[in-house]
């Protein structure tokens, strides 16, 4: 995900909503009960389960209290509005989604809406030049954005008093940006210097995420997000202008509030901003649906930066639209990303690997599952390979416990609720499930994933993942590659030796 | 076969033709005027803030149990702090590592869902343990937080485990090139200074055994202090009896009142640089250790910070990044600590820019001390600051991050949010002193990148200064 910029020192803020009431009587009674669950279980076995399946519902309807209190609106240009009153906060977050992603860039454009993104901070009619992030420095708002394949997501969090101004500021610099010479400049250097920071200046980066594209050759997700260099370089403030004209429009984005402020005040303010933005007169046609055909499916990296070889696996699976999706981010859940994941748990019983990593690479039309995986001095990347391939075949031939499939499910409710807790977040939920789920953006995945059997996760994991994964092997220069190999070979403790040495 | 194949790109390399580089030239610090808006509407009047305070209880004699009543949660939130004022936490790492490998082992058995999604970290005075909890979690996640300190956690954990898993880490920390920064820390705070101890030495980690995890938990866990800190939509009439007492059965150490570490004496204009041959871009980092840690310094070093080094619109931002395009990441910020403050400026820039963005930093730090801050900007600060103040305790994670941070000071909520007043009481002439002060003396610069290539720039940008190249940082 490449974000413009980054708020100093809020990276794990995390806020929770003041959307419930007092103390209700349901409340007092669950305390209750806890109190005596809690002085029973604490001379009782350690494995008296936990019904996670009824936690994790228990959390869904704490997700639904805040959904029923969601205001939907749509102008007559077709802006859709999203606001949640939250009555004990005392600032305002705004989340913008706008679909336009790297999908959407045209042959020689590449780049243009994550460098668009960066151009919407740099001053528009009435707020010229530095005037935008000036005025929000004044009132200690932190905003940000990021862009991504399918849309560019912006967000802004500052005290409730400035809410008419910042509504006046967001609509000012969405319909009437001011693309100079110097500021298209400028910003195609800091996009470059991005580039240099994220992908060139950490091996592998540039050509293993190149390899992935490629996987989805012949399509709009082949090129990444950050763009071409040339294309960059020959971008002018006329081809970002038309770039602007063709995505910028009010059917094509939506805004969601959280906070401190009064719905209907705030409807009138949005309506006097944003009301009278026009769509062009033919509005573009909407995405073509996206069929990837493999094309490659092992290579063999080298990068003599690189200290020690690296193995990447990963498998086609499908899009956010999909109904499968629920299924395979519950699998990933179990297999990749949980905290107790199983291939983690499995790669430390056989105690062989130094980092497991899984990278998220949310699509609206496709999906790449992944993990990268970092062996040990005694263990080959093909030793690896076979342990997450056991892994998958697992469930595949013997499906999951009902228990695992409740903590599964529970993972998924924890997730929402940490969005719940932070009003930026829950902004951005809002926008980002707005349009799938326009009446349950909390909870509208959850629907799917409550009624997922364990059977359905077998078929998914044999549908998925049974097949023959896309394999890159990341390796360091020579000489590292025959030191490995050698320890590969040498009885295992001798390798141990050797590695702990080496470190 | 593989073996040739991996050598060919180097091959092929060899034969190319080297081209020089054309560095960036310097260019005059210049500040951005505030700009006004003529046509905004006009700003509601800023209500005063409204934070309720925690309900208080001493339940022992350096027992404290923070209850935060909020109705509007849907989950509890539970923190159990341990201070040390004056006894810093040494080989703090070896503990937190040791703690992430019980916790893996734990959350397979455990029957609780916040087994998996607690945890703990480790501050030169403090150690946090922290969970977002159900009801029917609450107390059995305080007694678990309890557990930690009260009987020896760490029996089934694998000691070479933790050994590797820090040596791994470090390895990473070098890979990505972020151990630079150790070497800013080691030059700033000086050698000897106890907060370079968090970090266990490699010969002593080489040598850890069981036992001396056993004796590190056993130091950390006289504490000071004992801090619980719930924030929860129940009253707390209905739970401060079940736990108070397993709370307050917590041991306490006096402090031992150890001698202030003294700060290594400030030195003329020096580079730094650890090589790191290939790179495509330099990382760097300067600035100033202030061991004046009282409420007036405080608020010096934050507001320093935040003039300079702010997000988005921080004079180095507007100037470097927005302006010039030197740099993506550039900016810097106040680390308040209860022995010393860290005030640093920094970011990443393309090879080719080195010596123009090191340049740009220091003359933005010499512009500050010698040319007085306009009006605008200053209220602008002045209401940035608030705002921010705002934002960041609008939320019961960020008002209890605050909290501890308070507790770890040493001082009282009212005396922390007094420093509003004092913001608002600042003049351009208090903020020239107070950068005069702060910037007397040159900062300490490391940065990390490819020597061979940033030499020449530096040597003809900076030919009075000092440079100091390594390929590893000291240890």
């Amino acid at each position: 995900m490449y974000y413009k910029k980054f708020a100093g020192g809020t990276g794990d803020k995390i806020a929770l909503p003041r959307s419930k009431p007092a103390v209700t009587t349901e409340r007092m009674s669950l305390l209750m009960i806890a109190s005596l669950f809690f002085v029973h279980l604490v001379g009782a076995s350690a494995n008296a389960a936990i019904d996670q399946c009824q936690l994790a519902e228990q959390g869904a309807n704490a997700l639904r209290q805040v959904e029923v209190r969601i205001e939907r609106q749509t102008l007559a240009n077709g802006l859709q509005l999203m606001l949640l009153p939250m009555p004990a906060q005392q600032t305002v977050a705004i989340a913008t989604e706008v679909d336009v992603g790297s999908r959407h860039e045209q042959s020689g454009e590449t780049g243009y809406a994550h460098l668009f993104e960066h151009l919407l901070f740099e001053g528009s009619e009435n707020a010229p030049g530095e005037a935008y992030t000036q005025a929000m420095r004044q009132l200690g708002g932190q905003f940000n954005a990021e862009t991504w394949f399918d849309y560019t997501r912006y967000y802004i969090q500052f005290p409730a008093h400035a809410l008419n101004r910042v509504l006046w500021l967001e609509a000012d610099r969405f319909r009437r940006p001011v693309l100079s010479e110097k500021t298209v400049e400028n910003q195609k250097a800091a996009v470059l210097e991005e580039t240099a920071m994220r992908v060139d200046n950490t091996p592998f980066f540039r050509a293993s995420m190149e390899f992935m594209l490629q996987q989805m050759a012949g399509t709009p997700y082949a090129h990444d997000v950050l763009g071409r260099r040339e294309d960059i370089v020959d971008a002018t403030p006329a081809s970002l202008s038309r770039f602007h004209q063709r995505h910028y429009f009010p059917a094509n984005a939506r805004i969601a509030l959280t906070g401190q402020f009064q719905a209907e005040q705030a409807t009138q303010w949005l309506q006097q901003q944003f009301g009278d933005w026009r769509n062009p007169n033919e509005l573009p046609p909407d995405d073509a649906a996206i069929t990837v055909e493999p094309t490659q499916t092992e290579a063999t990296l080298t990068d003599s930066r690189s200290p020690w070889p690296a193995l990447l696996l990963a498998w086609h699976t499908v899009g956010q639209q999909h109904p499968d999706r629920a299924a395979i981010d519950l699998f990933e859940r179990h297999l990749l990303s949980m905290p107790d994941n199983r291939l983690e748990q499995s790669l430390r019983q056989e105690d062989s690997t130094f980092i497991v990593q899984s990278i998220a690479l949310p699509m609206a039309d496709h999906g790449l599952s992944n993990v990268v995986l970092v062996p040990r001095a005694h263990k080959s990347l093909d030793d690896l390979e076979q342990t997450v391939l056991q892994n998958i075949a697992e469930v595949a031939e013997q499906g999951l416990s009902t228990e695992r499939l409740c903590q599964l499910k529970a993972d998924h409710i924890e997730q929402q609720l940490r969005r719940l807790d932070d009003p930026l977040q829950l902004a951005s939920a809002l926008v980002a499930n707005g349009e799938r789920f326009p009446h349950a953006p909390l909870t509208g995945q959850w629907q799917n994933i409550q009624a997922l059997t364990t059977a359905d996760l077998q078929r998914v994991a044999k549908q998925y993942f049974q097949r023959q994964p896309i394999r890159l092997e990341l390796q360091p220069a020579w000489y590292m590659r025959v030191a490995k190999t050698l320890l590969e070979w040498l009885p295992e403790s001798w390798a141990k030796g050797l590695e702990d040495s080496a470190l | 076969m593989k073996t040739i194949l991996a050598l060919l790109p180097l091959l092929l390399l060899s034969a190319c033709a080297q081209k020089p580089t054309t560095f960036t030239p310097i260019e005059p610090a210049q500040v951005i005027p505030v700009q006004p808006l003529a046509a905004a509407p006009a700003l509601a009047t800023v209500p005063p803030l409204q934070l309720s305070p925690p309900q208080v209880t001493q339940v022992g004699p350096n027992h404290f149990l923070h209850y935060f009543h909020r109705p509007e949660l849907s989950r509890n939130e539970v923190r159990l702090i341990r201070l040390n004022h004056d006894a810093y936490g040494e080989q703090t790492d070896v503990l937190a590592e040791a703690l992430r490998e019980f916790k893996h082992g734990d959350m397979a058995q455990s029957p609780w869902q916040f087994s998996r999604y607690w945890s703990g970290s480790a501050g030169p005075h403090s150690f946090q343990l922290r969970a977002t909890v159900y009801d029917i979690e609450l107390h059995p996640a305080i007694e678990f937080f309890i557990s930690q300190w009260r009987d020896y956690p760490l029996t089934e954990v694998d000691t070479e485990r933790v050994k590797r898993s820090l040596k791994m880490r470090r390895h990473e920390q070098r890979f990505f090139g972020n151990d630079y920064r150790r070497w800013w820390n080691l030059l700033a705070l000086g050698d000897g200074h106890p907060y370079l101890s968090l970090q266990t030495d490699a010969e002593r980690l080489d040598e850890l055994q069981s036992d001396d995890l056993q004796q590190i938990w056993q130091q950390h866990r006289n504490a000071s202090a004992w801090h619980l800190l719930i924030a929860s939509p129940t009253a707390p009439e209905t739970l401060h009896e079940i736990f108070t007492r397993q709370l307050a059965s917590l041991p306490v150490a006096v402090d031992k009142n150890r001698a202030l570490p003294t700060l290594p004496p400030s030195m003329p204009l020096t580079l730094h640089v650890l090589d790191a041959p290939g790179t495509v871009q330099t990382q760097v980092t300067l600035g100033y250790v202030l061991p004046d840690t009282g409420p007036e310094m405080s608020l010096a070093c934050a507001f320093l910070g935040e003039w300079l080094g702010g997000s988005f619109a921080g004079r180095l931002f507007a100037d470097l990044r927005e302006r010039r395009g030197l740099a993506y990441a550039v900016g810097g910020g106040c680390e308040q600590k209860p022995l010393v403050q860290m005030l640093r400026f920094g970011g990443s820039t393309r090879l080719e820019n080195t010596g123009a963005f090191v340049h740009g930093l220091l003359d933005h730090l010499r512009l500050a001390k010698e040319q007085l801050i306009s009006a605008d900007e200053l209220s602008l600060l002045q209401q940035q600051l608030l705002g921010e103040w705002r934002v960041g305790l609008d939320s019961v994670d960020g008002q209890l991050d605050v909290y501890g941070h308070v507790l770890q000071m040493q001082r009282s909520w009212p005396q922390f949010l007094a420093r509003e007043q004092r913001l608002q009481a600042l003049t351009p002439d208090d903020v020239q002193q107070l950068a005069q002060r702060v910037f007397a003396e040159s900062p300490v610069i490391v940065m990390r990148g490819d020597a061979d290539k940033i030499l020449p720039d530096l040597r003809a940008k900076f030919p009075k200064a000092k440079i100091v190249v390594e390929q590893k940082v000291p240890e």
